[in-house]
């Protein structure tokens, strides 16, 4: 398996997904995970972090097919930051010297670079990554992509299966070289983050992907019917595995005010529509004054989602936490009376699976892979501020339909573990080598 | 022979915490303790204490012939007095030579004066009490908050006993008149207006140091004689910080600092004097008609630094409504925390304004962004009203 996040480097729901399929495959299946970047070692599995050794310089010497490929897409000087995951702008703390505070800062302008290139070293190196998301992700990805064939140069191993675009190029090459067959699985698509508008570089590495793999393995039906229509994938190619989830016990907590919350988490993306959250929040607000909420994450949106509480003299309603970590993430779904995901397109949606496991009812963009999973849930087209808002109130207001929708909704997530998403993934395998 | 009337700013505010979602209800402590103690040790050992003995030096030295200005805000006198006994002592060596003139202000170093009349009152009293308490004299001078100034602010000026104000020297106060005269506020006529030379103050504040160059004391006095008649007042008025934290020791501000006076009074061209005896000395020249608010601060001279942005509009509209129920509360340690939380930096921090401006107030802010400025901010005043509305309810039940 090719994977870009593992825990503890998790952005999203990519980490999180990666280490719930390879953990319950396992047990199953001889498995090889390599990543960017890993500082653990699991169970059962042969975890291969790229960051963990030292590299020869030959190691990337850009022959690779996939290395050709990517920079004829690659023409156009781009920066990338597809996850927005940049938070708030951090500002540089001046160091004062004799110059005092006044005088100007120097605007160190980042040299622009033409194509992608790894390091054009001699000697030895390690493939040391920040950020997995920084603003080199591309050189980034095409290292990955020679560093995963010098590392699999000795190994044996009958299936390629790679998980998102960033692993799609090293997928390819291996296939290639080896002629062992592909799975490239779809956590997220351009189309999720970017909007129907999206065609640039990133759309066009998972097309190519989607092309060249054997079988496109998406995290619900909805992604399928996106790589579909708008990737042109041959829809015998798809085979759907749905997200399991993480156990939890879930408990309660008591809110430190008597008010309702209505909790968003997620990245403060144009994805995940915060500002959409906003005008909620104000519909809701109209009907139920007392309500408040919470919204945790981060990204590029996060100041004009923090303005725009502000504009409508609500700031004292709405709640911006930053980004979260798991224990401060299940206090709030312990404290939380509705969960909210107006997301523009969301392939699954695993933080809603958390909330259904917290007994938090949940009002859910039908553009989402939610839609087919929960039939106890309630959904709203992501535009539909309105009846986001209706749901929401009704939910607030109504404890029967609350109970009902928690009662159904826990057992919509029944099936939905690892092992199950494991077995769908054994039998495609089977499927492929038979 | 031009006058100069030198007036410094001292102020440190109470920061705030991060203070997140989390912390709601659980009656943490809303100000950053240890940063605020570490920057009032940091600067008192950098400026305060240093500056204040270089200048009671040279008033010893000149015998009554150097003269200067205070504006110590009730915040920083507060934070001192708890933390630095030391550097109120050296204050009050500074008031007892007689030579050295205390101003009046808000106590909490606030925007009041815009927001709640009666706010506005309460501090500047609250502020008179603790100049004479701590260092033995009485405000005869004022200067709002920053230097912001409006005709509608006069009347409570007036009332407590002030004779003059500072405002700045600007357009917006000023039309095209002289910057180096003194003028009559309006309506009421009662205080006399000191405009401050902006352009000689920043000359020092902003420019001291720039690109290798540093500013020679003797061109400074060259200046100043050049830039004025002999009937003028040149009003020069700046943070204290300026000498020895903004620029440092070694960057040459305090030798400098002490140069200029010395070479000043070495002219006999020159004349020291403090706000009240300028105001005693100068005739006014004309009444100033300001309707809009205006300031010292950023590149507009007007109320943006502090409430521009959706933010900053919030957190203070907020604060001034509970401003009824916490007087009605009558919980002392409740009201200390609302008229802290007035303090004009925390709106400061707010601003999203971008370039020169944005720079300044990006050095001054501890937060990592405007908006997480305001989120601690309102998360805070989230608190504050969870605490009315706990401490309402008990008081119904007795």
């Amino acid at each position: 398996m090719l994977g870009w996040e593992y825990p503890p480097m998790v952005n999203g729901g990519l980490g999180i997904a990666c280490y719930g399929l390879s953990q319950a495959l396992a047990g199953k299946t001889d498995l090889s995970f390599i990543v960017p970047k890993s500082t653990t070692s699991p169970k059962n599995m042969h975890l291969i972090g790229l960051n963990e050794k030292q590299h020869a310089a030959h190691e990337v010497e850009n022959e690779s097919i996939a290395y050709s490929k990517l920079i004829k897409m690659h023409q156009l000087d781009v920066e990338l930051d597809p996850y927005q995951q940049l938070p708030l702008p951090k500002k540089e703390k001046e160091q004062k010297s004799q110059g005092g505070i006044y005088s100007k800062k120097k605007k160190s302008k980042a040299p622009a670079r033409a194509i992608p290139l790894p390091p054009p070293s001699s000697s030895p190196f390690t493939f040391d990554i920040k950020d997995l998301y920084g603003n080199d992700l591309l050189k980034n990805t095409t290292v990955y992509t020679e560093l995963v064939i010098a590392e699999t140069k000795d190994m044996d191993f009958d299936i390629i299966h790679c998980h998102d675009w960033m692993t799609i190029p090293a997928g390819i090459e291996l296939k290639k070289r080896t002629g062992k067959p592909l799975v490239v699985q779809i956590h997220s698509l351009e189309y999720d983050r970017s909007g129907p508008e999206s065609n640039g570089l990133i759309f066009q590495i998972e097309k190519w992907g989607m092309e060249e793999a054997d079988y496109v393995v998406p995290v619900s039906n909805y992604t399928g019917r996106i790589a579909f229509s708008r990737y042109g994938v041959n829809p015998k190619k798809l085979f759907t595995i749905r997200n399991g989830m993480e156990n939890i016990l879930p408990y309660k907590k008591e809110k430190p005010f008597k008010d309702p919350l209505v909790v968003f988490v997620g990245r403060m993306t144009q994805q995940k529509a915060p500002l959409q959250f906003i005008e909620i929040a104000q519909r809701v607000l109209k009907k139920k004054p007392n309500t408040r909420f919470v919204m945790a994450g981060t990204g590029n949106l996060l100041p004009e989602t923090v303005e725009s509480g502000a504009h409508h003299k609500t700031g004292d309603r709405i709640h911006f936490t930053g980004q979260l970590n798991r224990e401060q993430l299940f206090d709030l779904m312990a404290m939380a009376d509705v969960y909210c995901m107006p997301s523009m397109s969301e392939p699954f949606g695993l933080t809603a699976l958390e909330a259904v496991q917290f007994k938090v009812p949940c009002v859910i963009s039908a553009q989402s892979g939610m839609y087919e999973l929960l039939k106890g849930a309630l959904f709203a087209d992501h535009w539909n501020t309105g009846a986001f808002a209706e749901h929401i109130v009704s939910l607030l207001s109504n404890q029967k339909l609350r109970s009902k929708c928690v009662t159904q909704a826990t057992k919509d997530i029944e099936e939905s573990t690892w092992e199950h998403a494991a077995d769908r993934a054994m039998a495609l395998y089977d499927k492929i080598l038979n | 022979m031009p006058s100069v009337c030198l007036y410094f700013q001292v102020h440190q505010p109470l920061r705030i915490r991060n203070f997140s979602f989390f912390d709601l209800g659980k009656e943490p402590d809303y100000f950053n303790n240890e940063l605020n103690e570490g920057i009032l040790n940091k600067v008192s050992d950098n400026c305060y204490l240093p500056a204040n003995k270089l200048l009671l030096n040279l008033i010893e030295t000149h015998k009554g012939n150097f003269k200067c200005s205070f504006s110590l805000s009730g915040l920083v006198i507060e934070q001192l007095a708890k933390h630095r006994p030391d550097v109120i002592a050296s204050f009050k060596a500074l008031a007892d030579t007689k030579c050295v003139e205390f101003l009046g202000e808000t106590y909490y170093h606030s925007l009041a004066a815009f927001y709640n009349r009666e706010e506005f009152d309460r501090q500047i009293k609250l502020h008179k009490q603790a100049v004479r308490k701590y260092l033995g004299v009485t405000p005869k001078v004022f200067r709002n908050t920053e230097l912001l100034y409006q005709d509608a602010i006069t009347e409570t000026v007036h009332q407590n006993g002030y004779e003059g104000i500072w405002i700045e020297g600007s357009e917006n106060n000023l039309g095209k008149a002289n910057t180096n005269r003194l003028y009559r506020s309006h309506p009421h006529e009662n205080l006399a207006l000191i405009p401050r030379n902006f352009i000689l103050s920043d000359e020092i504040a902003f420019r001291f140091h720039q690109q290798k160059s540093t500013l020679k004391a003797d061109q400074f006095t060259k200046k100043i004689l050049q830039l004025t008649a002999p009937q003028n007042t040149v009003n020069l008025g700046l943070d204290y910080e300026t000498f020895g934290e903004h620029f440092h020791e070694e960057a040459g501000i305090l030798s400098f600092l002490s140069q200029w006076i010395n070479n000043s009074i070495a002219t006999k061209k020159i004349e020291f004097l403090t706000p009240s005896e300028t105001i005693e000395r100068f005739f006014t020249v004309k009444k100033l008609i300001v309707p809009h608010i205006t300031s010292w601060a950023d590149s507009e001279k007007n109320i943006s630094a502090w409430v521009q942005n959706d933010m900053q509009k919030e957190c203070i509209e907020k604060l001034y409504s509970l401003r009824d129920i916490i007087f009605k509360l009558k919980n002392r340690s409740l009201q200390e925390i609302w008229s802290a939380l007035q303090c004009s930096d925390h709106f400061y921090y707010m601003s999203t304004k971008q370039h020169s401006d944005g720079e300044v107030h990006n050095y001054f802010s501890p937060f990592e962004s405007p908006h997480s400025a305001y989120i601690a901010y309102i998360n805070i005043l989230t608190d504050l009203e969870l605490t009315i509305d706990k401490m309402r309810i008990y008081q119904v039940e007795e």
